[in-house]
C-alpha cells in the first residue's frame, strides 16, 4: 500500500522535482508503460502546465504527483518529501463535475475538508466563505451541488482546493467538460485567483490555448510511451491575438506532432 | 354525469355478484335426505364413534345414492368456519368452540355428544408443583377457545383468584405438537386430552390438575348440526343420532373390534393393544348423554369467554333425540 | 373518489349478497368502521399495533446492523465479499416466514424465534442494496476523500456511507416491507408472541371468537399502517436524497 514518505533535503527554489519518472499500469494483457521518462521541476508560485495528446499519460503523471499511484522508476519530490500518499498539501481539482459531495452545501463542501484537517468549526466556516467569495459564488453558498451549473461546480472545487492552503494546486483537465465560453471565462478567473493567493499550480490539459493563457512554463509530453520533449517558457506570450502568441502556439503544435488543422481543444466539449 | 354512470356500473356489478352468490347456494331440494353430506371431525380417539361409522360404512350403506365425504380437519375453528360457510353439514368438535359459536349466533346444536372425558393438565418440570408455579409460564392448549383453555381459566379463578391469571402464557398447539414440546421441555404445561395425556404420563409427565375436579364429569366432544339442516332433514338427523349411539354401544360391547378399527384408521400406529387400553381408561367414557354443558356455559359467560347469547338451559344446546338422556 | 366507489361496492355486497349478509363471514363497511373505532378507543388495536411495531423495529434494527457489518467486511476483504455473495444468493430467495419453523425449533416458542425470522428476512435486502451502493459509489469523490486526508475509517463513514444512502434507503424500504409481512404471518402462525399479541394475534383471536368485524378492522389497520410507512419513507427521501439530487429512478 502507501509507502512511507521519505524526507530528503529540500531544494532551494524548487517545490516539485520529477526525475526520470516512469509510470505504467497492469492490464489483462500485461504491463503497459504510459510514461517512459518525465523530468521537470516546478518552482514556488510558478504555474506549470503539462500538455500532451490524449492518452499520453499526463493525467497519470498528475495522479502520481498527487500520490494516488507510485512511479515504477524515478522519483517525485515535493517540498523535500518523496514517495507520497494523497494529502491536502497537494489538493486536486478533477475533471469530473461530480467531485463535490452531493449531500453538502457549497459552503460545507469547502468547509468540511478544513474541519477534517483540524480547523475549528467557526474558523473553517469563515475561511470557506472567503474562498467562496473569491470564486464568485457567494450567492450560491447554501445551494446543493445538483443545483449548480458545470462551471459553478468547478469553481466550488477550486475554492475547496485552495482553501486548504496547499503547497501545490493540482488540476486535471478541470475545464475539459465545459463549453468554450465558460472555459475561457474560468481560465481568466483562475489566473486572477492564483495570482491573488500566490498558489503554485500544476495543471494538465490538452488545450494549447489553455496552456498559453494560464501557464508560466509548459511541459510538453509526447510519444508513446511518452517523455518530456521540451519545457517551453511562455511567461511573456501576451494576448491571443499577438504574433508572439501565435509563434508560441505553432511551436507547441510542432512539438505535439499534431497533423490536422483542427485540434482536440476546438470547443467540442467532452 | 361521469360519476353517476360509474356508480351505476358499480351497483350493477354488486347486484350481479349477489345473484351469482344466491345461485351457487344450496339449491333447496325438498327431499328427506340430503344429496350430499360432508362430515368433519378432528384427529383423536375421542372421535371413535364417527371413525367406527366411517369404517363400517354405516351411512354409505343406508343411503346408497348419497354423496358422503368424511373430512379430518385440524381444529374446531376450522370446522366452525366450514359449517358457517355451508361446506360442512355435520361437524365434530369440543364443547368450547361449540359454545362460542352458539354465543356468536350460529344457529346450531349438538345432534349427539360423543363422549365425556377428564382432561388433564400435564407438567414435566419437577419444580412446578402447584398452579401458582405456572404463573408467567408457557401453557399449551389446543386453542384459546378450547374446553381445555376454559378449564384452565376455571382453575385459575379457583386457585389463583382470577380467571385471567394464566392467560398471558397461553399458547395454541395441536395435541401432538404440544406433547412433543412438553416432553422436550419447550413448554411448561400441556392441557390436553386422551390419549395424549396417557402417553405423556407414561413418558414421565405428572398430572397437575384434572377437569373433572372443576366441572364435574363433563362432555368433551360432540357432533353438531345447524337448526336449518335439522328442520330440513329431521328424520335423517334423528337416524344419525341413533347411528352414533349404536357405534358407542359397540365400544362398550366389543372393545377389541373397536380397537382394531382405530388402529387401522390410524395407519397401524398406535396399535390395537394401546387403543384397547385407552378405551378402557376411566378418564374417557363414550356416551350420548351431555353433562356439564350449562356449568361450562355459565362459567364462560361470567368470565367474558362467551361473547353473545347465553343458553338458558342445556336443552337449548341439543336436538330432540338427545333430550331424553337427561343431561345437564 | 375511487375510494368512495370501492366502499360503496363493499357495502352493497355486504347488504345484498348471501355471503355478504352472513355476519360471521363478512363485515360491512359500517360494522368494520365501528369495530375499528371501538378497537382504538378501548386500546386493544393500539396495543396490538404497538406490539407488532415494537418487534418489527427491533427485528429490522437487528437485521440492518448485521447487514451493515456483513457489508463492511465484504467491502474490506475478498473472502468477505465472496462469502456474502454466496450467502445472499442462497438466503435472499427464501421467504421470511419459511425460516419460522426452524427458528421455533432452535429458539423455542419465544420472541427470539420471531426476531430471528425477522432478522433473516431483513438482512439480505439491505446487504444486497448496501453492497451495490458501495460498489457504485462515485470513485471521484472517493479520490477527493483521500486527497483531503480522510483516514480509511472516515472515508467509509463520511464518504462511502452517504454516497450509498439511496441504495441504503431502497434496501431499508424493502427490508421493512418484507419484515412487516413476515411478522404478521409469523404472528398468525405462532399465536402469542412474547406475552402479548401483535396485530396478527389480534386477527387470530378475532377469528377464534368469530368477531369478523374486528378481523376486518385489523386488516384495515394493517393497510393504513402500510400507507403510513410509505409516507414515512417518502418523507425521509425528500429530506435526504431528493434534497441532494441523489435520487435514482
Amino acid at each position: 500500500m502507501a509507502a512511507v514518505a521519505v524526507a530528503v533535503t529540500p531544494e532551494a527554489g524548487v517545490l516539485l522535482r520529477a526525475r526520470g519518472v516512469q509510470l505504467g499500469y497492469w492490464t489483462p494483457g500485461g504491463f503497459t508503460l504510459a510514461v517512459a521518462d518525465a523530468t521537470f521541476s516546478v518552482a514556488p508560485r510558478e504555474k506549470v502546465i503539462v500538455i500532451g495528446p490524449s492518452g499520453c499519460g499526463k493525467s497519470t503523471l498528475l495522479k502520481a504527483v498527487a500520490g494516488f499511484i507510485h512511479p515504477i522508476a524515478g522519483e517525485i519530490i515535493v517540498a523535500g518529501r518523496s514517495t507520497l500518499a494523497p494529502g491536502p498539501d497537494r489538493s486536486v481539482v478533477f475533471q469530473e463535475f461530480d467531485q463535490l459531495f452531493p449531500w453538502r452545501t457549497v459552503l460545507d463542501n469547502v468547509a468540511y475538508p478544513l474541519r477534517v484537517n483540524g480547523w475549528k468549526r467557526g474558523a473553517a466556516r469563515d475561511r470557506a466563505r472567503e474562498f467562496v467569495e473569491l470564486t464568485s459564488l457567494s450567492h450560491a453558498g447554501d445551494r446543493y451541488p445538483h443545483e449548480l451549473s458545470g462551471g459553478m461546480k468547478q469553481r466550488v472545487a477550486i475554492a475547496r482546493a485552495l482553501a486548504l492552503d496547499p503547497a501545490m494546486l493540482l488540476m486535471d483537465e478541470p475545464f475539459g467538460s465545459l463549453d468554450m465560453l465558460t472555459r475561457a471565462r474560468l481560465q481568466q478567473e483562475l489566473n486572477g485567483i492564483i495570482d491573488r493567493t500566490n498558489t503554485t499550480l500544476l495543471l494538465v490539459t490538452h488545450s494549447m490555448d489553455e496552456a498559453l493563457t494560464v501557464g508560466d512554463r509548459v511541459v510538453v509530453l509526447a510519444g508513446a510511451p511518452s517523455r518530456v520533449v521540451e519545457v517551453v517558457d511562455v511567461r511573456d506570450v501576451g494576448e491571443p491575438d499577438t504574433p508572439h502568441y501565435a509563434e508560441a502556439r505553432l511551436h507547441l503544435r510542432s512539438l505535439l506532432g499534431v497533423r490536422h488543422d483542427r485540434e482536440a481543444d476546438d470547443g467540442h466539449g467532452h | 354525469m361521469q360519476k353517476l354512470r360509474l356508480a351505476a356500473v358499480v351497483i350493477a356489478a354488486a347486484l350481479v355478484a349477489t345473484v351469482v352468490a344466491a345461485a351457487t347456494a344450496r339449491g333447496g331440494a325438498t327431499a328427506l335426505v340430503p344429496d350430499k353430506l360432508v362430515i368433519a371431525y378432528q384427529p383423536g380417539m375421542g372421535y371413535a364413534p364417527l371413525i367406527i361409522m366411517k369404517s363400517q360404512r354405516t351411512l354409505e350403506r343406508r343411503y346408497p345414492g348419497m354423496q358422503i365425504e368424511w373430512r379430518v380437519l385440524p381444529s374446531g375453528t376450522a370446522i366452525t368456519n366450514g359449517v358457517i360457510a355451508g361446506q360442512i353439514q355435520v361437524g365434530a368438535m369440543g364443547t368450547g368452540p361449540f359454545l362460542v359459536g352458539y354465543a356468536r349466533g350460529i344457529d346450531w346444536k349438538m345432534i349427539a355428544p360423543l363422549n365425556e372425558a377428564d382432561l388433564w393438565l400435564m407438567v414435566k418440570d419437577p419444580n412446578i408443583r402447584t398452579l401458582a408455579d405456572l404463573r408467567g409460564k408457557r401453557i399449551a392448549t389446543p386453542t384459546n377457545t378450547s374446553i381445555q383453555a376454559v378449564v384452565l381459566r376455571k382453575m385459575a379463578e379457583v386457585r389463583l383468584g382470577s380467571s385471567k391469571a394464566l392467560d398471558a402464557g397461553l399458547l395454541a398447539m395441536d395435541h401432538p405438537d404440544g406433547m412433543q414440546a412438553l416432553l422436550a421441555g419447550q413448554i411448561d404445561a400441556h392441557f390436553t386430552s386422551p390419549p395424549f395425556q396417557f402417553q405423556e404420563k407414561n413418558r414421565g409427565a405428572r398430572v397437575l390438575g384434572r377437569s373433572y375436579g372443576y366441572f364435574g364429569a363433563h362432555t368433551f366432544l360432540g357432533a353438531v348440526l345447524t337448526s336449518r339442516f335439522y328442520s330440513e332433514y329431521t328424520s335423517f338427523s334423528n337416524q344419525l343420532y341413533r347411528d352414533i349411539a349404536a357405534a358407542i354401544r359397540l365400544i362398550r360391547t366389543n372393545p377389541q373390534k373397536v380397537a382394531t378399527i382405530l388402529q387401522q384408521d390410524a395407519g397401524g400406529n398406535p396399535t390395537w393393544r394401546q387403543f384397547k387400553q385407552w378405551i378402557g381408561n376411566a378418564a374417557i367414557t363414550y356416551t350420548t348423554r351431555p353433562r356439564g354443558l350449562m356449568r361450562t356455559a355459565t362459567f364462560m359467560n361470567r368470565t367474558d369467554q362467551l361473547p353473545g347469547r347465553m343458553p338458558s338451559s342445556w336443552t337449548d344446546l341439543v336436538f330432540p333425540p338427545v333430550v331424553p338422556t337427561k343431561g345437564s | 373518489m375511487l375510494l368512495a366507489i370501492f366502499v360503496g361496492a363493499w357495502a352493497a355486497y355486504a347488504a345484498w349478497s348471501e355471503f355478504g349478509q352472513n355476519d360471521l363471514l363478512f363485515a360491512s363497511p359500517l360494522e368494520t368502521a365501528q369495530a375499528f373505532w371501538d378497537g382504538w378507543r378501548d386500546g386493544s388495536l393500539a396495543d396490538a399495533t404497538w406490539q407488532s411495531l415494537r418487534i418489527l423495529l427491533l427485528g429490522v434494527g437487528i437485521g440492518a446492523s448485521i447487514a451493515v457489518l456483513f457489508t463492511v467486511v465484504a467491502t474490506l476483504t475478498k473472502v468477505g465479499e465472496d462469502a456474502l455473495s454466496l450467502l445472499t444468493a442462497i438466503m435472499n430467495p427464501l421467504p421470511g416466514v419459511a425460516m419460522l419453523p426452524l427458528a421455533m425449533l432452535w429458539f423455542g416458542l419465544s420472541t427470539k424465534a420471531v426476531l430471528f425470522t425477522l432478522a433473516n428476512a431483513t438482512i439480505w435486502p439491505i446487504a444486497i442494496n448496501l453492497t451495490s451502493g458501495f460498489k457504485t459509489a462515485n470513485p471521484t469523490i472517493l479520490a477527493v476523500g483521500r486527497n483531503i486526508g480522510l483516514s480509511s475509517v472516515r472515508l467509509v463513514s463520511d464518504v462511502l456511507a452517504p454516497a450509498a444512502l439511496p441504495n441504503a434507503i431502497t434496501g431499508l424500504k424493502t427490508a421493512w416491507a418484507f419484515g412487516w409481512r413476515t411478522l404478521i404471518a409469523a404472528e398468525l402462525v405462532f399465536g402469542v408472541v412474547g406475552g402479548e399479541g401483535g396485530l396478527g394475534n389480534y386477527i387470530n383471536n378475532a377469528k377464534l371468537y368469530l368477531f369478523t368485524p374486528q378481523m376486518f378492522a385489523a386488516l384495515v389497520t394493517i393497510a393504513l399502517l402500510g400507507v403510513v410507512f410509505e409516507y414515512g419513507f417518502t418523507l425521509l427521501e425528500r429530506r435526504t436524497i431528493v434534497k441532494w439530487g441523489m435520487q435514482r429512478s
